[in-house]
């Protein structure tokens, strides 16, 4: 169903129980989820049905901190969100995603993968994906692991129609949410900014806010300005603990023998990731090392000619046969979780009168330690079981800052209210309802204490869908 | 106040203090291998 603005919504007779904000892969699964339990929900998209730089205007913001992508296009405000640009790159969190790891701060989620795994096979329906292949032991190091890779679904093609014939799911566009209003440790009603300007009130039920990872934050911060704290009630790590994954080249390696490197049909790599007994004894982030095959071979070994004349002088006869190749090594990590690296209000603001972000984030000392361990690690393990040997980036070898015209990260947008046991620790509970606040949940990878280092797409969905069931269960029991 | 030789052996001195944390910053830890000019190597690679 399809409202023009929010007094056709009102005047409709149609009463949804939950409000959704945000129209992108948290906001439509939990949508649908809510529909296959007969529950009428109503989704506020800030934007149209396509790109409006008007509208896109509103994700304008300042980095303060490392390199970092312009955020006004880092995430899409229109129908399906950003799913509108995505890769389709697929992966569950790791087990030890969710453990709380000794040497890595302020890791451990108050859920398990078990809790998660029911939604494998709805979210792989959603994402059109085929079934995760299961990671192969290499040794107690490393595993080699593999992705999954939807089409990709862009949530905004796949389901207008779908949402636009339902009876369940209503929409409204252009209609921004700019303040989720407490009373009584509730949230009473959601302001909704007209294109006239003005604000419009809708009182509901429940209210999800699913409306990104820097724009949960945001709302949030700016709602609680307003109203003296009542929308979170603790607010201590509110907009904090904001993590990307950082993404960089660290090294090309020549590889002996080339049929060992086998690589997926779809980008054409392999992958690695370490163990979890790997993980709790290095004090590290979890991080994945993409393998591209291709490169200058006979470059590389020339360059090795110099170290070793011996071992690479063999190589470069063979170089002409085609019998071993190089591959260019890249790695994205687990940034570790740092209230330092926050999201906060500007002073400027945007046309709909809220404030615009202001993001605070930096790569820590943790983080350069996790990226040299893990090349450190592969490098061995290619030189010991002599499959190859890596040369390591200069910037590491050297110890010099990351370059700043790499890939740089990404655009994972995690953490800022993150889930946890209390509120001492995060801003929402193992069901992703806000502490303090009866009727308010989140979505997204905002929740996320810590990020592993796989695409979070998948877990936004998995999270969402669990979502949809316990709040069905607490409405279908109210 | 200082000698030629004793000022030469302080810029040495100076310069390789200067580049250590680079230095130590690639230690690799597996005593069979070593780093030469960024390539993770066997020791007895020739």
């Amino acid at each position: 169903m399809i409202f023009p603005d929010v007094g056709a919504l009102n005047s409709s007779g149609f009463s949804p129980k939950v409000g959704i904000i945000g129209s992108g892969p948290a906001s439509i699964s939990l949508a649908l989820q809510l529909e296959r339990h007969g529950i009428p929900s109503v989704i506020f998209e800030a934007g149209g049905y396509d790109y409006d730089p008007t509208v896109q205007d509103a994700y304008k913001g300042h980095v303060i901190g490392d390199p970092y992508f312009d955020l006004a296009g880092a995430r899409l405000r229109y129908f399906g969100g950003s799913s509108g640009h995505w890769a389709g790159w697929c992966r569950p969190l790791d087990e030890i995603d969710f453990e709380p790891r000794e040497g890595f701060r302020n890791s451990g989620w108050p859920i398990r993968k078990k809790d998660l795994d029911p939604y494998i096979k709805a979210t792989d329906a959603i994402l059109e994906l085929e079934p995760l292949k299961p990671d192969e032991p290499v040794n107690q190091n490393l595993r080699e692991i593999f992705f999954q890779f939807s089409p990709p679904v862009t949530f905004g093609q796949k389901y207008r129609k779908h949402i636009s014939d339902s009876c369940t799911i209503g929409l409204l566009t252009y209609s921004p949410v700019t303040e989720v209003v407490p009373a009584n440790g509730r949230i009473d009603h959601l302001l909704v900014h007209t294109r006239e300007g003005s604000s419009q009130k809708v009182t509901l039920p429940y209210y999800c806010l699913c409306a990104g990872g820097i724009e949960n934050s945001r709302l949030l911060l700016w709602s609680n300005l307003k109203h003296n704290a009542g929308a979170v009630p603790y607010p201590e790590t509110l907009g904090k603990y904001w993590m990307e994954h950082p993404i960089f080249g660290a090294g090309d390696a020549v590889i002996f023998n080339r049929f060992s490197m086998s690589t997926d049909s779809h980008w054409g790599m392999k992958y690695f990731a370490p163990t979890s007994t790997y993980l709790h004894t290095h004090n590290m982030g979890n991080f994945g090392l993409r393998l591209l095959s291709g490169g200058p071979i006979k470059a590389l070994i020339k360059d090795g000619l110099c170290v070793a004349p011996e071992l690479f002088g063999k190589l470069l006869e063979k170089a002409g046969r085609n019998l071993h190749c190089a591959t260019t090594l890249r790695i994205a990590w687990e940034q570790l979780p740092v209230p330092s690296n926050r999201i906060e209000l500007d002073t400027e603001k945007d046309k709909t009168g809220m404030p615009r972000t202001k993001l605070f984030w930096k790569k820590q000392p943790e983080d350069r330690h996790t990226v040299e361990t893990a090349i450190q690690t592969f490098g061995t393990y290619l030189a010991t079981t002599d499959q190859g040997r890596m040369k390591v980036v200069e910037w590491i070898v050297e110890g010099r800052d990351y370059p700043a015209d790499e890939e740089l990260a990404g655009f994972h947008h995690m953490g800022g209210t993150r889930m946890a046991a209390t509120p001492a620790h995060g801003i929402v509970d193992r069901n992703c309802k806000v502490f303090g606040v009866d009727n308010l949940y989140i979505g997204g990878s905002s929740v996320f204490p810590t990020g592993g280092h796989t695409n979070p797409t998948y877990s936004i969905v998995q999270l969402a869908l669990r979502l949809g069931d316990h709040l069905a269960q607490r409405i279908v029991r109210a | 106040m200082f000698t030629r030789r004793q000022f030469i052996l302080g810029m040495l001195a100076l310069a390789a203090a200067t580049q250590l944390p680079r230095l130590y910053n690639f230690i690799i830890v597996d005593k069979r291998l070593e780093p030469r000019s960024g390539w993770i190597m066997m020791k007895d690679d020739k």
